[in-house]
C-alpha cells in the first residue's frame, strides 16, 4: 500500500486522520479481497479440473465396457446358432430318409456343442474379476454398472456449476480488488494535495470508493 | 501556512516516533510482498499439478480403453470362433464313433472342416497359441489376456491421477493460506496508519501494528512448516 501517502498525514487536523484511517482501510481491504479471490480462484479452478477428469472417466467407461458388452452379447448369440442350426437341419432332412441318419447324428453332434459353447460364451464373456490379475481400475471400470455413469455425468454437471458460481465470485473480488486500486489512488493525490477544496474531493471520493468496493466484495460472498 | 489554504506536508521522521511509523509500515509492506508473492508460486503449483492430473485421467483412460478394444473386439473375438469350431470338431467326431460307413464319413469331414477353421481364424492371436490362457471348459481366459496384455506397459497401468490431484489440492489450500496470512499484515499496516494520524495514540497503536506483524510473519512461517 501507499507508505508515502501514510507519512504524508502528518498532523493532527481530521483531514489527516482521515486519510490515514482511510490508508489503513484499504491496505486491510485489499488482503481481504485477494485472499476472497485466491479461494475463489482456486476453488473454481478445481471445480474445472474435475469436471474435465469427470468428462474422462465418462468417456472411459462408456467406452471401455460398451467394447467388453459388445463382445459378450456377440458371442453369446452365436453360442445358439448351432443349436437352431441343428433343430433346423432335422426338420429339413425329415424329407429325405436317406440322409436322416447323417443329418441326425450331426444335429445331436451341433445340440451338444451349443451346451458347452454357451458356458464358453458365458465365460468368456463375463467381466474380469480381481482374481484375473488385473489392476484394480481396470476392474473398476469393467465392472462397473452403466447406471453408475448417470451419477458421474450428475456430478460433472454438479462441477460445472460449482465451477461458474465460484467464477462468478473471483470476478467480483477481481473487481472490488480494482475499486481498492482506485481508491489508493485517490487517497495518495488527497495526499499529495493536502487539505484543500481538491483534496476533500479526492478523499471523500476515496472513501465512496472504498464504500462500493467493500460493498461488492460482500456481494461476491453471496454468490 | 501553505498557499491555496494547503497544510505543509512536515519532514519524515520530523515527529516523536515517526520513525516507529515509518519502520512498522515499511516491513508491514515487505512481508506482505513475501508472503505474497510465496502464494502466488505455490498457487502456480497447485495450478501445474491440476493440469498434470487432468494429462493423466487422460492418458490412463486411452491406454486402458485401446487395451480393451484390442484384446475384446481383435483377440477375444478370434479366440470365441476358436474355442467354438473345436468343441464342434470335438462332438462332430464323438458322434461318427457311434456310426459307420458314410455316416461316419460325413461327421468326420464336419468334424475337419471345423478343425480347418479353428486353425484358419487362429492365426497368430496369443490367446489362442499360448496354452496358458485356455480354460478346462474348452475355451480362452480373457481377463487374463487382458492383464498380461496391459502389463506390457506397467508405467500406464501405475498411473495414478489422484497423486497430482493430491498434491495440488494441499498446494492450494497453502496458498489460499498464504494469501490469508497478510490480513494481520494488513491489520499492522492500518495501525501504523493510524499511529500516523493519532499521535496522542501512537505509542499502543504502534505496539498493536508490530504485534500483529509478527502475527502475520509467524502465520507465514507455520504455513510453509505445517500446512
Amino acid at each position: 500500500m501507499d507508505v508515502e501517502a501514510v507519512q504524508a498525514s502528518a498532523g493532527r487536523t481530521p483531514y489527516e486522520r482521515v486519510l490515514a484511517a482511510l490508508v489503513g482501510a484499504a491496505a486491510l481491504m485489499a488482503a481481504l479481497l485477494a485472499t476472497l479471490e485466491m479461494h475463489a480462484g482456486k476453488r473454481e479452478e478445481r471445480a474445472l479440473v474435475m469436471a474435465s477428469r469427470l468428462s474422462t472417466a465418462i468417456f472411459e467407461g462408456t467406452a471401455a465396457s460398451g467394447v467388453a458388452s459388445t463382445f459378450q452379447l456377440s458371442v453369446l448369440k452365436q453360442s445358439i446358432e448351432p443349436g437352431l442350426a441343428g433343430a433346423a437341419r432335422l426338420e429339413a432332412s425329415l424329407d429325405d430318409p436317406e440322409l436322416i441318419d447323417v443329418e441326425f447324428a450331426i444335429a445331436m453332434a451341433q445340440a451338444a456343442a451349443q451346451e458347452r459353447i454357451f458356458a464358453v460364451a458365458q465365460a468368456m464373456g463375463a467381466p474380469p474379476g480381481s482374481d484375473s490379475g488385473l489392476d484394480a481400475h481396470t476392474v473398476e471400470v469393467l465392472n462397473r454398472p452403466l447406471e453408475t455413469l448417470s451419477e458421474v455425468s450428475e456430478e460433472q454437471n454438479r462441477q460445472v456449476d460449482l465451477a461458474e458460481r465460484f467464477g462468478e465470485r473471483s470476478n467480483r473480488a477481481v473487481f472490488a480488488l480494482s475499486l481498492v486500486a482506485i481508491a489508493a489512488v485517490l487517497l495518495g493525490v488527497a495526499g499529495v494535495i493536502g487539505r484543500s477544496p481538491a483534496g476533500r474531493v479526492a478523499l471523500v471520493s476515496a472513501g465512496a470508493v472504498l464504500v462500493l468496493s467493500a460493498g461488492w466484495g460482500a456481494s461476491a460472498l453471496a454468490v | 501556512m501553505g498557499q491555496g489554504g494547503t497544510e505543509p506536508i512536515p519532514a519524515a521522521g520530523s515527529e516523536p516516533g515517526g520513525h516507529g511509523v515509518a519502520v512498522l509500515l515499511a516491513a508491514a509492506a515487505v512481508v506482505a510482498a513475501f508472503l505474497g508473492a510465496r502464494a502466488s508460486l505455490v498457487s502456480s503449483a497447485a495450478s501445474g499439478d491440476w493440469q498434470h492430473a487432468v494429462r493423466q485421467e487422460t492418458k490412463r483412460a486411452a491406454a486402458l480403453v485401446e487395451d480393451v478394444r484390442f484384446v475384446y473386439s481383435d483377440e477375444a473375438s478370434a479366440a470365441f470362433l476358436v474355442a467354438e469350431s473345436e468343441i464342434l470338431a470335438e462332438e462332430y467326431r464323438r458322434q461318427a464313433e457311434a456310426l459307420s460307413g458314410t455316416a461316419r464319413a460325413a461327421l468326420v469331414i464336419e468334424a475337419r472342416v471345423q478343425e480347418a477353421l479353428a486353425a484358419a481364424v487362429g492365426g497368430n492371436f496369443e490367446i489362442v497359441t499360448d496354452p496358458s490362457y485356455r480354460t478346462a471348459e474348452g475355451g480362452f481366459d480373457v481377463g487374463a489376456r487382458l492383464a498380461a496384455v496391459r502389463a506390457a506397459y506397467p508405467d500406464l497401468v501405475a498411473i495414478d491421477p489422484d497423486e497430482p490431484m493430491d498434491a495440488a489440492d494441499a498446494a492450494a489450500r497453502r496458498a489460499v493460506l498464504g494469501v490469508g496470512a497478510t490480513l494481520p499484515v494488513a491489520a499492522a499496516f492500518l495501525f501504523g496508519a493510524l499511529a500516523q494520524g493519532f499521535p496522542g495514540r501512537r505509542r499502543p497503536l504502534l505496539s498493536a501494528g508490530f504485534a500483529f506483524l509478527a502475527l502475520g510473519a509467524l502465520a507465514g512461517v507455520l504455513i510453509e512448516a505445517v500446512a
